[in-house]
């Protein structure tokens, strides 16, 4: 975590329950200024809640939450520094296009003349120019999260506040989406927080991704160690696939490092312990599909093993294969890129290959 | 069997006629003999005439009725109107504890016959010794408009999306302007549905007037009194045809408002 940043929101050992339900269960964090940082959970994890108790639509029922430098317990919902796009956009539809994106300025007090102009401005930095007559049953659904997300940004929020904002789009327009509201937060400098159970969403958007599972958080960490250094098995199978395999603690060497026996890849060597380590300990190693290569003939590598194929499909872009390794019970999963040429076809079912890997790759959970 | 079908046809239709003629042909006497120049309702009609009319107009307690019957019903309408969204705003948002139950309470002068609540208020308001007249009449009035205000904003308020007053709320609205600025413009159409409704019923209304107008008649309490005079009822059935038709078009009117743009829940996903 970098430290010369200073928090633009934060949680303190904050807790809410909705009758017997810990919906939020003493989460405590910090969001940077000018963060793009996304919740990424599975549905009912909390991560809504957060979101609705930081914009004033939810109250704690204890901890503190902290936007800038001032604590927001007394502060209301309308009175609060961050402004919200909601799931369903929650746009009004009595009011037209450009109705809508004035709202949030009715109590500015500003002229009619500095309004149209603010109103005009933020219209082109969504282009949606020349539709602020329209109503909005008359817009697409692209158009009516863009209008969410003008009315929102037009009132200048310190944070921005997005609730699962892409879910209801195709995926096409949603991957345009993704892009633009990127591009849009880099341009405009606020903090950004992001909801979502999409991980590609968050991957590819965020700054900084909370993983979070029946109201607590698992690990807060950038896209690339929150899929290359998970820090439990639960972040680790929630975001991409994994290989767990079972293996034992071997020996625990004086150095720190330690030797695990992995069934069917042998004797691994790693550096880190587990908390619990000791010698004989059952645990898991784990491996992500595409760290580990599939070829017909035994590479030079230093792990590799033989094996023989369970499954084999082809995906266009990448194939996977399911692998028993000799001496392993459980398959693995090999996804692999489709780099060959032509006319080259990915080993079949019941064909005998080899798998090679960095013994890098290898993660180690507790069970 | 189609001669089945046939039998079963003309039955249905000889039905759907034989009601309509029931239902509409007394309603078209009050037109026909207000326009006919005789003092009796009787076949053959006499000779076209606007008379009746003339002397409906020139008559000052008849007026006075009217006008004590539109104050009333104007002030039954808006108090019913008010009270029923303050309840339909309650029961669609937030949990009331005893919901079902007391929605039974807000529904029952739906069922307790008008000759009940005319003769308890009366009881209730002379033992009070709060006297009778046009506001004892708009009491009870309120009594039975307030369940039709609350069945209409209730519908209207039940396909409310709770996620438009939060975003006004986080849009920097208070809580009073969120309910100005977006609740009530989306309520508007049942609101005035709720207004007009009201206001035809309790203008229309007879038993409670009746036992609590005391000396402010209302219009149909004079109506009432007057047929004693055979001389008086062609003029009453001008002013019946008159009320029909004002009647007809403020109901047309709520109704067409109400469907107009009642929410479109299928939109709102």
């Amino acid at each position: 975590m970098t430290t010369d940043k200073r928090p633009a929101v934060e949680l303190q050992q904050v807790s809410k329950c909705f009758g017997d339900f810990r919906a939020l269960d003493n989460i405590s964090l910090a969001i940077h200024e000018a963060e793009f940082f996304s919740i990424l959970g599975p549905s009912g994890c909390g991560k809504s809640t957060m979101l609705r108790l930081i914009a004033g639509l939810e109250h704690a029922d204890s901890g503190k939450l902290m936007i800038g430098d001032r604590d927001m317990a007394e502060v209301p919902a309308y009175g609060r520094p961050c402004n919200m796009v909601f799931q369903n956009y929650a746009i009004f539809p009595h009011l037209s296009v450009g109705d809508n994106v004035a709202y949030g300025l009715r109590n500015a007090g500003l002229k009619k003349r500095a309004l149209e102009e603010k109103i005009e401005n933020m219209l082109n930095a969504v282009q949606l120019a020349g539709l602020e007559k329209r109503k909005p049953d008359q817009l697409s659904g692209g158009q009516r999260q863009r209008v969410a997300l003008a009315r929102a940004l037009v009132r200048e929020p310190k944070v921005l506040l997005l609730d699962e904002p892409l879910g209801a789009l195709d995926k096409s327009l949603r991957e345009q989406m993704q892009h633009e509201l990127r591009e849009l937060q880099q341009s405009v400098g606020i903090t950004f927080i992001l909801v979502t159970h999409d991980q590609e969403e968050a991957l590819s958007m965020s700054d900084r991704i909370a993983v979070m599972s029946e109201g607590r958080i698992l690990q807060i960490a950038t896209p690339l160690d929150i899929y290359e250094q998970p820090n439990c098995s639960h972040v680790a199978t929630f975001i991409g696939d994994m290989n767990f395999i079972d293996a034992t603690t071997d020996d625990v060497q004086d150095d720190g490092s330690v030797e695990v026996i992995v069934p069917g890849f042998g004797r691994l060597r790693f550096n880190q312990r587990l908390p619990s380590e000791r010698r004989g300990l059952a645990h898991r190693v784990a491996i992500r599909p595409e760290k580990l290569r599939i070829s017909r003939q035994q590479t030079e590598a230093e792990l590799c093993v033989s094996g023989l194929v369970v499954t084999s499909s082809y995906w266009g872009d990448q194939s996977q294969f399911q692998i028993t390794v000799d001496g392993c019970d459980t398959p693995v999963t090999v996804a692999a890129h489709n780099v060959g040429q032509s006319g080259e076809t990915p080993p079949a079912r019941g064909e005998r290959v080899w798998l090679s890997a960095r013994p890098g790759a290898f993660l180690r959970f507790e069970n | 069997m189609a001669g089945m079908r046939r039998i079963g046809q003309r039955l249905r239709g000889t039905f759907s006629w034989g009601y309509l003629f029931f239902l509409y042909l007394p309603i078209l006497i009050l037109p026909l003999f207000s326009f006919n120049d005789s003092y009796y309702i009787s076949f053959p009609l006499k000779g076209f005439t606007t008379r009746w009319y003339q002397e409906l107009s020139a008559d000052p307690s008849i007026l006075g009725a009217l006008l004590t019957s539109l104050q009333i019903a104007c002030a039954a309408a808006v108090l019913s109107t008010l009270l029923g969204l303050m309840s339909a705003r309650a029961l669609t948002r937030h949990r009331v504890r005893g919901e079902k139950s007391l929605l039974g309470v807000i529904m029952l002068p739906l069922v307790v016959p008008e000759l009940i609540i005319g003769v308890s208020l009366l009881t209730m308001l002379n033992h009070a010794s709060a006297g009778l007249g046009k506001w004892a009449v708009v009491l009870g009035h309120v009594l039975i408009c307030y369940p039709f205000s609350v069945a209409i904003l209730m519908s209207r308020m039940e396909g409310f999306d709770k996620s438009l007053e939060e975003a006004s709320l986080d849009l920097g609205s208070t809580h009073w302007q969120t309910f100005r600025w977006v609740v009530l413009p989306l309520a508007l159409p049942g609101v005035i549905a709720s207004v007009l409704l009201t206001f035809t019923i309790s203008f229309d209304e007879f038993l409670i007037a009746f036992f609590l107008s005391s000396n402010e008649p209302t219009l149909p309490v004079y109506i009432w009194g007057q047929l004693r005079f055979p001389k008086k009822l062609p003029s009453t059935l001008a002013l019946g045809t008159a009320i029909i038709f004002v009647s007809f078009a403020v109901v047309a009117f709520a109704e067409w408002l109400r469907r107009r743009d009642a929410p479109k829940k299928e939109a709102s996903q």
